[in-house]
């Protein structure tokens, strides 16, 4: 019946804030969203009323109308991007763009099940400890002075990012860089050598991840909506992906070795004390288990067949095989799949591919483009130039996926009247879709690193800004000098 | 300070109105009380009535026996609220009052209740032959009294223990602590002898007991009160769990009643864990007799903790909502008004209860009680009614008390007409539903994590 309660003194005060503004200022900014989306499903629905601009059929006018909708949303990030999506799907068959089963099937598109596959196979990874083992490895193997810890962590996140998600470096590798930051006593704010740590981790992360079709779902959905609106005539294979990008990855990365090395004087002697935490970290994970050793068995051989049978066999069946392979030996369980598998991209995927077949079915984006860009007399790499600058500005303030998503259906179109190679153009709009250096919301790793408390806003846009010009050069040097060499521009 | 609600005065204790006073240049007769509701409120505090034998099914109030003997809480709660046995009543213009049975032999009241076929009425009867003229009744409403008082929760805990319940309220008392209780620091007035112990009502048999009273009795507001408590939390810590967890099951509002927190923080906590209504209740504004009178508070808080606080918390809770007593007879009325103005610039509501003696604690015998003049509470109450109209405060928040003349009903001393239903809906004569409250406080809070949060890091 009666409970007791402690009498020693309390002095922890709790963390509550209260809004003390007027009531009709919180009303405004907590139903401004709300305001928002009603003011844009009105315009949506007077649009649907009006009749098509002239050279525009019914289903392609509400197709626009659906997309602007879609890309409204996605950029207010009002509602989450995957029920954006959804709500998308849902309304094609509605507006009568597309019947239903059509609308649902483009849902099954290759791109959705790889990147399911490669989720499955980050999550056995992760699960077992193996990325947390290579990880401590690799920084007590090389990183036994400042500099060369700095350059370890900026290398190792590169690569592991070409192998699996940047996200997932990113998150198992912070708290490796916070536990060192913390060893070595670097203060928060003040320390050059923690910002330099905490750079080289998102910029290795973000460059890495440019590199394959693994490091992101960017290209997955980029070539789901190649090979949608090429009606599979066109698509990029996980090798094809490398060799196209190679160049801006190798230039990038030489760009941030230099900016860590010169930018950023370490101002302490030794990291031997962070040596020794990662020793006592990796004496407690004790022997090589042998799932680790299975896990990387299978994703070596998993890697190897996507690089050379990758075009033949399916990247997407090679990922789920794979991934089945994890499930055979026991290596991984549902619940690992359930704890790691983003399904909100899965989703968003769905959606965008589904918006970019019917924007491409019902020839809304030959007619975007040709409204946008009839008069164009510019040739065809200062077009990819310029829509590649868009998807770099673009970056920045929303989800690189649905970056890709707006921009494709268009670019695509564009491609084919410039006797551009579709695949080509893909790459100009995928990669820098991932600079996101600048805005610490633009990415996962950026927004990690920034909350280690290190470096200011300021620090992180000033240093991106710079990224993003290397990145722009780099660019100007795929489509105007690389690019040229496979033939067809 | 805490541990009660709102003081009221011993029957036939102090001075009842004297047929004669004059009241705004009239003569204040029993005629007169008897059509001012405000007025009879009063009276019927201090005179209690007289009850016709079957007018009433004496089964009816609660029988003297079951609050006499349940022991520890209701001893205070006798006290508090007026010896043994008495009745809520409501008068014209929905003003309630307790009003104590009076003692047939002892105390007889001149205020007699009657019953026939067109319901209740009070009629102005002197008993040993004194009434002068025949004065005609007053139509009143009787409540029937809560079932609370009989009733057990299921793990046995007379219900009466827990608390009482007066007007539209259900005040609480789960931890019946106050470290000053039985020490050089207990304040003078206080009538709470239990010493404080460690335990606490279970979050349950509150739980149970709110669920009782709201089954029988229509109450829209519970009132938890705690006393001085180590720590520096002013009681939040402690009464969180049963705040929450009554906000979690009860659409009802919920007021507490404590001692100032050191620290603002948790103030805002208050708020956020669901307190509508907030009672920092200095008693005395003199600072001389705060400090004689009220040790404990005085010496542990200092008196302009409590201001400071009260006015913090005016900013956090809504208009009207935080609240401070400052008990009439005190201290001088010049004081009392000086302690309404300086609330009220505060933002804060003054309720003013009036002092009532107790045995053992007859404050007049130390000369720290002061009879008033009745005319001089009249003034009182009609400067307190002036006063919160001029700033605009809402009177809301403390309606419906049978125990305390709220600042509402300062009108009946001053000659203000009742507002009007648009007035009183618009004017915030109209206690915020738990519905808005709550969305305000929905609106209002935030709790750190979410801001980290929403940060997006
Ligand atoms: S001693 Fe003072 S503070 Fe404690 S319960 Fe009594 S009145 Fe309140």
């Amino acid at each position: 019946m009666t409970q007791t309660i402690s009498n020693q003194p309390i002095t922890a005060v709790p963390k509550v804030i209260i809004d003390r503004r007027p009531m009709w200022l919180i009303l405004m900014s907590r139903f401004r969203p709300l305001l928002f989306v009603a003011a844009l499903f009105a315009a949506f629905f007077f649009a649907l009323q009006l009749d098509p601009p002239s050279g525009l059929n019914i289903a392609a006018w509400r197709t626009l109308c659906l997309f602007g909708l879609t890309v409204s949303l996605w950029i207010s990030g009002i509602v989450p991007l995957a029920i954006t999506s959804l709500l998308c799907i849902a309304l094609i068959p509605l507006l009568g763009i597309l019947n239903a089963s059509q609308a649902y099937a483009y849902f099954g598109n290759k791109a959705v099940f790889f990147i399911l596959g490669a989720f499955i196979l980050g999550a056995a990874i992760v699960g077992c400890g193996l990325s947390t083992r290579m990880t401590i490895i690799a920084l007590r193997r090389f990183g036994k002075t400042p500099r060369k810890l700095v350059l370890t962590v900026y290398l190792f996140t590169a690569i592991a990012s070409c192998l699996m998600s940047e996200h997932a470096v990113a998150a198992m590798t912070f708290p490796i860089v916070w536990q060192i930051t913390h060893a070595l006593k670097l203060r928060r704010g003040h320390s050059v050598y923690g910002k330099s740590l905490y750079f080289a981790l998102a910029w290795g992360c973000i460059i890495g991840g440019t590199t394959t079709i693994l490091g992101g779902a960017r290209g997955p959905l980029a070539i789901g909506i190649l090979e949608e609106i090429t009606k599979g005539q066109y698509t990029i294979s996980f090798l094809q992906y490398v060799i196209y990008d190679l160049p801006l990855v190798i230039l990038l990365m030489f760009f941030g070795w230099l900016i860590l090395r010169f930018g950023y004087p370490p101002e302490i002697k030794s990291v031997d004390v962070a040596i020794e935490e990662l020793e006592t970290k990796i004496h407690a994970m004790g022997k090589w288990s042998l799932s680790e050793r299975l896990v990387l068995i299978i994703m070596a051989l998993t890697i190897l067949t996507w690089i050379f049978a990758g075009e033949k066999l399916g990247l997407a069946n090679i990922a789920i095989i794979s991934a089945a392979a994890m499930f055979m030996f026991n290596l991984i369980t549902w619940k690992d799949v359930e704890e790691n598998v983003n399904w909100g991209v899965l989703l968003m995927f769905g959606g965008a591919i589904t918006l970019g077949g019917a924007m491409s079915d019902t020839k809304a984006a030959l007619w975007i483009t040709q409204s946008i860009f009839g008069d164009w007399q510019g040739s065809a790499q200062t077009l990819m130039l310029m829509l590649g600058v868009v998807s770099l500005v673009l970056t920045e303030f929303m989800s690189n996926s649905a970056v890709i998503a707006i921009l494709m259906p268009p670019a695509l179109t564009l491609a084919k009247d410039y006797g551009i190679d579709p695949r080509l153009m893909t790459m100009a709009i995928v990669l820098p879709s991932n600079f996101a250096f600048m805005m610490p919301m633009a990415t996962p790793a950026t927004a990690m690193a920034y909350s280690s408390g290190f470096f200011t806003m300021r620090e992180a846009m000033t240093a991106g800004m710079k990224f993003n010009l290397a990145g722009f050069v780099a660019l100007l040097f795929l489509i105007y000098v690389y690019w040229p060499l496979f033939g067809q521009m | 300070m805490m541990l009660r609600p709102y003081f009221v005065a011993e029957s036939a204790a102090m001075a009842s109105i004297p047929p004669g006073i004059v009241e705004n240049g009239a003569e204040c007769t029993p005629r007169t009380i008897l059509s001012n509701p405000g007025f009879l409120k009063l009276e019927l505090m201090r005179r209690g009535i007289r009850v016709e034998q079957d007018c009433l099914d004496p089964a009816a109030f609660a029988p003297q026996g079951s609050r006499a003997s349940t022991g520890g809480l209701s001893a205070h709660a006798r006290n508090m609220f007026g010896n043994a046995t008495d009745v809520d009543l409501i008068l014209p213009e929905g003003t309630w009052v307790t009003a104590p049975l009076s003692n047939h032999f002892t105390h007889p009241s001149p205020y007699l209740l009657r019953r026939n076929d067109s319901g209740c009425w009070l009629h102005w009867d002197p008993p040993f032959g004194q009434q002068a003229e025949v004065i005609p009744p007053v139509c009143v409403q009787v409540v029937p009294p809560a079932a609370f008082y009989t009733r057990t929760t299921s793990t046995g805990l007379p219900l009466a223990r827990l608390g009482t319940v007066h007007g539209s309220y259900l005040a609480l008392s789960p931890i019946a602590q106050c470290s000053f209780v039985g020490t050089d620091d207990q304040c003078h007035f206080c009538s709470l002898t239990t010493k404080a112990t460690d335990e606490l009502v279970a979050v349950d048999d509150i739980l149970e007991a709110i669920r009782i009273v709201r089954d029988t009795t229509k109450i829209d507001m519970v009132y938890l009160s705690v006393g001085h408590l180590s720590g520096s939390d002013g009681g939040v810590r402690a009464l969180e769990p049963y705040i929450r967890a009554i906000k979690k099951h009860f659409d009802i509002l919920v007021a507490m009643d404590a001692l100032p927190p050191e620290h603002n923080a948790w103030i805002d906590r208050t708020y956020a864990m669901g307190v509508d209504s907030l009672s920092y209740n200095l008693e005395i504004f003199d600072p001389w007799r705060f400090d004689q009178i009220c040790p404990g508070p005085s010496r542990r808080i200092g008196r302009q903790r409590f201001l400071d606080a009260l006015e913090y918390a005016a900013t956090v809770l809504p208009a009207g909502a935080v609240i401070c007593h400052l008990i009439v007879g005190l201290e001088s009325p010049e004081s009392t008004c000086n302690g309404i103005d300086a609330l009220l610039t505060r933002k804060v509501m003054p309720v003013l209860p009036i002092f009532r003696p107790f045995r053992g604690r007859d404050m007049r015998e130390t000369d720290e009680a002061i009879e008033l003049e009745t005319q001089q509470i009249f003034d009182l109450y009609g400067y307190l009614y002036k006063k919160v109209r001029q700033h605009k405060l809402p009177m809301s928040w403390v309606q419906n008390i049978s125990v305390v003349t709220t600042p509402a009903e300062g009108r009946f001393f001053v000659g203000a007409k009742r507002p009007g239903l648009l007035q009183r809906l618009v004017g915030g004569e109209r206690r915020p539903s738990v519905m808005l409250s709550d969305w305000r406080r929905a609106l209002r809070v935030k709790e750190v994590d979410d801001s980290l949060k929403s940060s997006g890091l």
